[in-house]
């Protein structure tokens, strides 16, 4: 057992990481605003779609990517793609944040390949840095295993989203964990669906959840940035 | 080295907008100075003080905090941080910027990474016994105020109690009693400001 690996791990994908992750929604605020999520379970409906369409199919197949062809052109290429196929601008602009300050935490700690040359890619806005890949450089260079890698990403994610939702919607402390429980067989399931997907469904999205992100950009009453 | 970052928190309604707006107001013919307002619903900070102030609207963002006026300041000043250095590649020229805390309770404290000064901001009509409660914003804070000193007949409060007790809790460290919609007091603010913080004095010399 490598315990440096797990450290790293547990490390990185600590929901209370400092990204600024506790400032977004991803679009479930706009939800909130029309009364459309008012509960536990309207929430976990609408995490459960973010997480099969959007966190699948953009953050975990961006991650299984990396690790098939862990070069800076490749690398360059998924984080254009990322930001292109992001059609919402508050949604492109959390990204960005949380994964420069991802890659800054990771420089800041770790000594890992390409690290360095990603962040400086950011700094100089050739590339606009993204939580996902931010985090497969540092676990593909310590040698843990991509599904894991994945499965941690998710598992963060929808960690912090269930937090801002306790927070925001509110939620009882113990309806965010019977959520997070309940979220546990669909992050496998995502991990497992995303190395089915290939080039071209990168980024495909679901227009709801992407108008719903695009809408709270006017949205007057607001907690979360996106 | 970029501009200075000077954090103002305090309980909501003290005057922290305000505060920043008769800074600004004050200084901008010397300094070049931007703003950033965390607000916990809204960007309304931002809006209030772009309308009212002589700050461009363009110098001034509004960020929400999702819930957590202390977190956004303290634990993780990653949107606060990025909306620094947006500020500081759009005018290079910056000399001073006031990052403005959402209003939260008395034991908000800016992260040192974030803010080189703080100041807190506390109003005479929230109670008399606000320094004795020894919160850490108070304590902790670089210039402590204590405004609408106006109000102190109407509300009970014996101003020299206030004193007193900020002075023990902060034992030699700076505070000001103001009545900002008149701009009494603000001259020592200003004063703080250009010998502690710009060391302004220092640069003439």
């Amino acid at each position: 057992m490598d315990l440096d690996a797990d450290f790293l791990l547990l490390h990185l994908s600590d929901s209370a990481l400092p990204t600024g992750a506790f400032a977004h929604s991803f679009g479930f605020e706009t939800y909130m605003d029309a009364e459309r999520i008012t509960n536990a379970e309207e929430f976990q409906d609408w995490l459960k779609v973010l997480l099969k369409v959007q966190l699948t199919s953009s953050d975990a197949l961006a991650m299984r990517m990396f690790y098939a062809t862990p070069t800076v052109s490749e690398l360059k290429r998924l984080d254009e793609r990322l930001f292109a196929g992001t059609p919402a601008r508050e949604i492109r602009e959390a990204n960005a944040r949380m994964g420069t300050r991802m890659a800054e935490i990771v420089a800041e700690t770790y000594s890992v390949p390409l690290i360095v040359e990603y962040l400086e890619l950011i700094q100089h806005r050739e590339l606009s840095g993204h939580p996902a890949l931010a985090l497969a450089l540092a676990t593909h260079s310590a040698g843990i295993d991509v599904d894991r890698a994945i499965h941690a990403h998710l598992t963060a994610t929808v960690s912090s989203l269930i937090q801002n939702a306790v927070r925001g919607i509110p939620l009882g402390q113990m309806a965010g964990q019977r959520v997070m429980f309940a979220m546990r067989e669909h992050i496998g399931a995502a991990v497992k669906r995303s190395a089915n997907l290939d080039e071209i469904d990168f980024c495909s999205g679901d227009p709801g959840l992407d108008i719903s992100q695009m809408v709270h950009e006017t949205q007057r009453a607001r907690l979360f940035m996106s | 080295m970029g501009p200075i970052r000077i954090g103002v928190g305090g309980p909501v309604g003290a005057g922290k907008t305000q505060l920043v707006e008769r800074i600004t107001r004050a200084l901008i013919d010397e300094v070049s100075m931007a703003a950033i307002t965390n607000d916990i619903y809204t960007i309304e900070d931002a809006k209030i003080l772009a309308a009212n102030g002589v700050l461009p609207e363009e110098r001034i963002v509004g960020i929400e905090t999702g819930g957590c006026p202390h977190t956004a300041i303290r634990e993780d000043t990653s949107m606060n941080d990025a909306a620094i250095k947006d500020l500081v590649e759009r005018f290079p020229d910056l000399e001073l910027i006031f990052v403005e805390s959402g209003g939260d309770n008395l034991s908000a404290t800016f992260s040192p990474e974030l803010v080189d000064f703080s100041i807190y901001i506390i109003d005479v009509a929230q109670g008399e016994k606000i320094p004795r409660k020894a919160g850490q914003g108070m304590i902790k804070s670089d210039l402590f105020i204590i405004n609408k000193t106006d109000l102190a007949p109407y509300v009970g409060a014996n101003l020299d109690v206030m004193v007193e007790d900020a002075k023990a809790f902060r034992k030699n460290k700076p505070f000001c009693l103001t009545n900002l919609r008149t701009d009494d007091g603000l001259d020592k603010v200003l004063e703080w400001i250009r010998h502690e913080v710009m060391m302004q004095d220092l640069q003439e010399a």
